[in-house]
């Protein structure tokens, strides 16, 4: 079964089109990988599903709604949520209002709020901390949790380890990793370590110049030869 | 005494109009200077309600925080959100051309006589030597309550917490899901609401004519300032803190330099902390 599904799909930002003709398809409980040099389109092709990024051409689809007429509210209320690589949490407020403000509209949001804490429990010991104070990978741990609070059904994140010490990297990938897996949520990422988010996505897409240059398993695409010439775009 | 309660009487007519520039500020950066303009509106409108019309003061005062909403929002449909996206200066600057617009408006509407509410004639009351009259008792109650329902809105409520994450990263708002026009809508119609109730209060106070723009705005800008930009319950301390300043102007120099005292604070603030009292520190990008 497919829940994201994207055909022939391309975007950009006003200025001509940066992600030329991609087709990915991301079921429940999968986690994707797209890697690739940098300037490959990798960001926009995540922002122009969150509605970032204009789509110019192609279709772009979510359980089977078209989501390229709705604006970036629309798409994160129909299930496609976007987590920024940067400035993804509210500084200003704290842990907990930045969780509850992320699940705007919905009635729940006090059992969401626990079972959100429940799936990434760090979050317990800084609740009622500013955001704008907590550590880099305390703010990435919440913007997922904020993420998380609007129930989505993909979740589109955007490097999610930049600025991470490099345990913390493998923490990040592997909380990401478990979510796909228990709450049944199709996970799209862009990440910068290639290789640790290989292993643990179950497919990958390598893009380059906006187009996919190679695509399947994970596992099998980490292991191919030519995989640091491909990651660095010299086989474009 | 006598001094603090003239301080806090003049605290409680600047701080709804303060915390209402401040709430602007935070949601679209920059500093709206028709605030006096949209306060004389809102004295303009209760008076309509109250003296004309023979309604009493405080539907007089309803109304004015009715017409004031409107009055901000339709300047902010029309004047300032085609030019969202443009510095802080450029709307400052359009801030003051709006300022005097409305002014001209108010003065081609009513003249330029002064005028005042219809209330009935009361003593004052009189504890400990204290002579305070119960106008200003009012003033101060009424003042304090709304800014701190203001605050407990802000604080507490859904509604608040979206009007605080959108002013903080609008961009993040929306890819989260907030409806962020209507977020901004609320914002600007609760300040409007605050200029209207600031515009009644200040007539309780003081004499009500189209002068009342300038004279209001700068201790109302100060007000905010002081307590620190985006900070509402800093714009009400910063609304005592004037208010003081301009009472011990005039006990100790003259009523003349009272209204010197709005830039003076200002300086000095930008000076020793230009982050006001409660302000966050930001980094200039």
């Amino acid at each position: 079964m497919t829940l994201l599904r994207l055909h022939n799909l391309r975007a950009g930002y006003g200025g001509g089109d940066i992600v030329h003709g991609v087709d990915l398809e991301v079921a429940p409980g999968e986690m994707v990988a797209l890697v690739g040099p940098n300037g490959a389109g990798k960001s926009t092709l995540l922002k122009s599903i969150a509605g970032v990024a204009n789509v110019t051409g192609g279709t772009l689809t979510l359980d089977g709604t078209d989501l390229v007429p709705l604006p970036p509210a629309g798409r994160a209320q129909a299930g496609a949520v976007f987590m920024p690589q940067e400035r993804n949490v509210f500084r200003t407020l704290t842990v907990a209002e930045n969780l509850q403000v992320s699940a705007w509209g919905r009635k729940d949001i006090a059992r969401r709020q626990e079972e959100v804490t429940t799936l990434l429990p760090t979050m317990s010991a800084y609740m009622h901390k500013r955001a704008g104070g907590l550590s880099g990978g305390q703010r990435q741990m919440v913007g997922l949790g904020m993420a998380l609070m609007a129930r989505p059904r993909v979740l589109l994140v955007d490097e999610p380890t930049a600025g991470l010490s490099p345990l913390l990297v493998g923490e990040m990938l592997d909380v990401l990793r478990q979510l796909a897996a228990v709450a049944a949520l199709g996970i799209l990422i862009v990440e910068q370590n290639a290789r640790a988010a290989l292993e643990r996505a179950d497919r990958a897409l390598v893009l380059v110049d906006g187009r996919v240059v190679r695509s399947g398993s994970a596992a099998a695409l980490a292991q191919e030869p030519d995989f640091g010439a491909l990651f660095f775009g010299e086989a474009a | 005494m006598q001094m603090l309660v003239n301080a806090l009487a003049t605290a409680a007519i600047l701080a709804p109009a303060a915390v209402a520039f401040t709430l602007i500020f935070t949601l679209f950066r920059y500093a709206n200077f028709a605030a006096g303009g949209f306060v004389t509106v809102g004295a303009f409108a209760a008076w309509t309600l109250n003296a004309p019309l023979g309604l009493p003061l405080w539907a007089g005062g309803v109304g004015a925080m009715g017409v004031c909403a409107g009055a901000v929002a339709l300047s902010d449909r029309v004047v300032f959100r085609p030019l969202r996206g443009r510095g802080g200066g450029t709307l400052l600057l359009v801030s003051i051309a709006l300022s005097f617009v409305i002014e001209n408006i108010i003065r081609f509407g009513y003249g330029a006589q002064v005028k005042g509410f219809d209330l009935p004639l009361t003593g004052p009351l009189v504890f400990a030597g204290l002579r305070v009259p119960k106008e200003t008792l009012a003033v101060i109650a009424i003042s304090l309550v709304a800014t701190l329902a203001v605050g407990a809105l802000l604080a507490f409520t859904p509604i608040g917490r979206a009007v605080r994450a959108v002013a903080d990263n609008p961009s993040l708002a929306n890819v989260r899901g907030l409806p962020v026009p209507g977020v901004e809508a609320f914002g600007v119609i609760v300040a409007g609401a605050l200029f209207g109730l600031s515009g009644t209060l200040v007539g309780v106070d003081l004499a009500i004519d189209p002068n009342l723009n300038w004279a209001i705005a700068i201790p109302v800008i100060a007000a905010a300032i002081v307590g620190g930009l985006g900070s509402p319950l800093g714009a009400a301390i910063g609304a005592i803190v004037i208010g003081l300043a301009e009472e011990l102007t005039a006990a100790y120099f003259t009523p003349t330099y009272k209204g010197a005292v709005g830039f003076v604070v200002i300086a000095l603030v930008l000076l020793l902390r230009p982050q006001g009292l409660l302000g966050l520190k930001v980094d200039r990008k």
